[in-house]
């Protein structure tokens, strides 16, 4: 339905270089990336309100690379609703309905559906967040986009109000069928609403595929920290192992060509004895630091100058209170050492959250 | 900036008969000096920036996404800036309008060079003050205030609302 193809947006100081995304009819995609990525600059050149240097942009197999906004039939709702507030909400939910040439949707169906119905005569500044964001989707809605971006349309919201619409987004994506293409910070989000994921970084697509691919099988050292594979280090393949300085860890189909690991903190187990587990990579280092996160705690330990990050969920070191330097076991198993052909920056690298 | 004599001095350099300008206006048959045509301008140009500014201000405080919008739900450029822009910036507009004429009122200094006769109301209370004392000047000056109290009521009634812009 979208498809954007060697696209290239330059801007003073920043720029989008050759995007390349394919997002199928009646699919759910998610846009994923640390703020300053170019998310949102990529959504307004779909939209046509930035101009683009080079690429296509096709629309339902029509290429809108040069056509005005109001001729590409995609709706937008962005994360500050943009309601008309010299309008009440029944003339926002019409106001493009006079340019529309093709069959509309039944609004009375829409608003009833999305809750307006009592809202109609009210001004938009009297409305909550979430009211707002309904108000939005519906006069998206009401032109029968053959798309919609959704540009962290949860974002702004209480916790409250995001579960609700984050519930009624999905319903309407199911009921209707419209293709979304979404941006946002939140995995949980992206998760449950989209099917399929693209990572961006400094106005690139790092890495596209579905969301379990993407989370499980990072293919840079970027989209390996932004999905949080913090254990993140440049490494040589030796045999059946990789080494990192002196350590040596076994790991699962090493081949040629990887230059970097990465292991998720949840995969490394950490306690205050050496554990009997054969199969699995052995590792003794000292505490470094430990932050309580509430439920768990966020663990720091230091292997020969290597730093493991681990996650404790009070079980495996017990409820007793551990000091900095006091000596911890980590084990690793193989299959969760995760290979990346790019090499990364000095000893580890994080990215994005 | 500049001083207002100046301003003054400057149009009537510039529509004299020894500026290429000034000769376009004599073919035309505008004249400048003493008239009310030389008063319209002068306080054009010393009330322009006040109207300038204010219309700036007013359509840059409206959010582009709100045209950007607009424009994804079908409307023109023409058709979104009659629809979402107008509307929310002509109260900056007529602010502007209202802080223009406030300036024009109080202007004396470019007025005076450029025509003195048709008096206008700040030339009259300057004449009247010089020849006949403050006791003269005094009604024309109580005049003007009530001019002036009227724009400001008019600006207040006028300004746009907090609420009206997000």
């Amino acid at each position: 339905m979208i498809r954007v193809e060697d696209l290239t947006v330059a801007l003073p100081g920043f720029a989008l270089t050759d995007i390349q995304l394919h997002v199928a009819p009646g699919e759910a995609f998610a846009l994923l990336g640390p703020t300053g990525a170019g998310k949102t600059l990529l959504l307004e050149a779909i939209m046509g309100v930035v101009p683009v240097q080079r690429g296509r942009i096709l629309v339902a197999g029509r290429d809108v690379t040069g056509l005005p906004p109001e001729r590409r039939r995609i709706g937008i709702v962005y994360q500050d609703h943009a309601l008309f507030p010299h309008l009440n909400v029944a003339e926002n939910i019409v106001y493009g309905q006079r340019y529309c040439a093709g069959p509309l949707p039944d609004l009375d169906a829409l608003i009833q559906r999305l809750g307006l119905e009592r809202l109609l005569a009210r001004r938009i500044h009297s409305l909550s967040g979430g009211e707002k964001q309904r108000v939005a989707l519906a006069r998206s809605l009401a032109v029968a986009p053959s798309v919609l971006l959704l540009d962290e349309p949860l974002t702004a919201l209480d916790p409250n109000f995001r579960e609700d619409l984050r519930d009624l987004i999905k319903t309407l994506h199911q009921d209707t069928g419209i293709t979304l293409l979404m941006v946002t910070h939140d995995f949980a989000e992206a998760h449950f609403l989209a099917q399929r994921t693209a990572i961006m970084h400094s106005g690139r697509i790092e890495q596209t595929g579905s969301l379990e691919a993407v989370f499980a099988h990072p293919e840079t050292p970027f989209v390996a920290g932004f999905v949080g594979m913090k254990n993140l280090f440049s490494a040589e393949i030796d045999g059946d192992a990789v080494k990192i300085g002196n350590l040596r860890l076994r790991c699962r189909n090493p081949g040629g060509g990887f230059r970097s690991i990465a292991v998720r903190p949840e995969n490394v187990g950490v306690s205050r004895q050496p554990k009997d587990a054969p199969g699995v990579n052995h590792l003794t280092g000292r505490l470094r630091r430990v932050l309580n996160r509430g439920f768990y705690a966020d663990i720091l330990v230091d292997v020969d100058g290597v730093s493991w990050h681990a996650i404790d969920s009070r079980r495996d070191l017990g409820r007793s209170a551990v000091t900095h330097g006091e000596t911890v076991y980590l084990t690793i198993a193989p299959e969760d050492i995760h290979l990346i052909r790019d090499g990364c920056d000095g000893g580890t690298q994080k990215a994005g959250r | 900036m500049i001083p207002h004599p100046v301003v003054g001095i400057a149009l009537l350099s510039l529509a004299g008969r020894h500026h290429w300008f000034g000769r376009i206006l004599e073919a035309l048959n505008i004249q400048i000096m003493g008239t009310v045509t030389g008063i319209v301008s002068v306080l054009t140009f010393v009330g322009l920036p006040f109207y300038i500014n204010a219309v700036k201000t007013g359509f840059e405080s409206i959010p582009p996404r709100l045209e950007t919008v607009s424009r994804s739900l079908g409307a023109s450029f023409s058709a979104t800036f009659m629809r979402v822009t107008f509307p929310l910036a002509w109260r900056s507009m007529l602010v502007g309008l209202i802080m223009c004429m406030a300036r024009a009122v109080s202007e004396f200094g470019a007025v005076v060079i450029v025509a003195y006769h048709p008096m206008v109301a700040s030339v009259m209370i300057y004449e009247r003050f010089t020849a006949y004392g403050l006791k003269y000047s005094q009604p024309v000056a109580v005049g003007l205030i009530l001019v002036c109290l009227v724009f400001f009521l008019l600006l207040r009634w006028v300004s746009p609302r907090k609420a009206s812009i997000p």
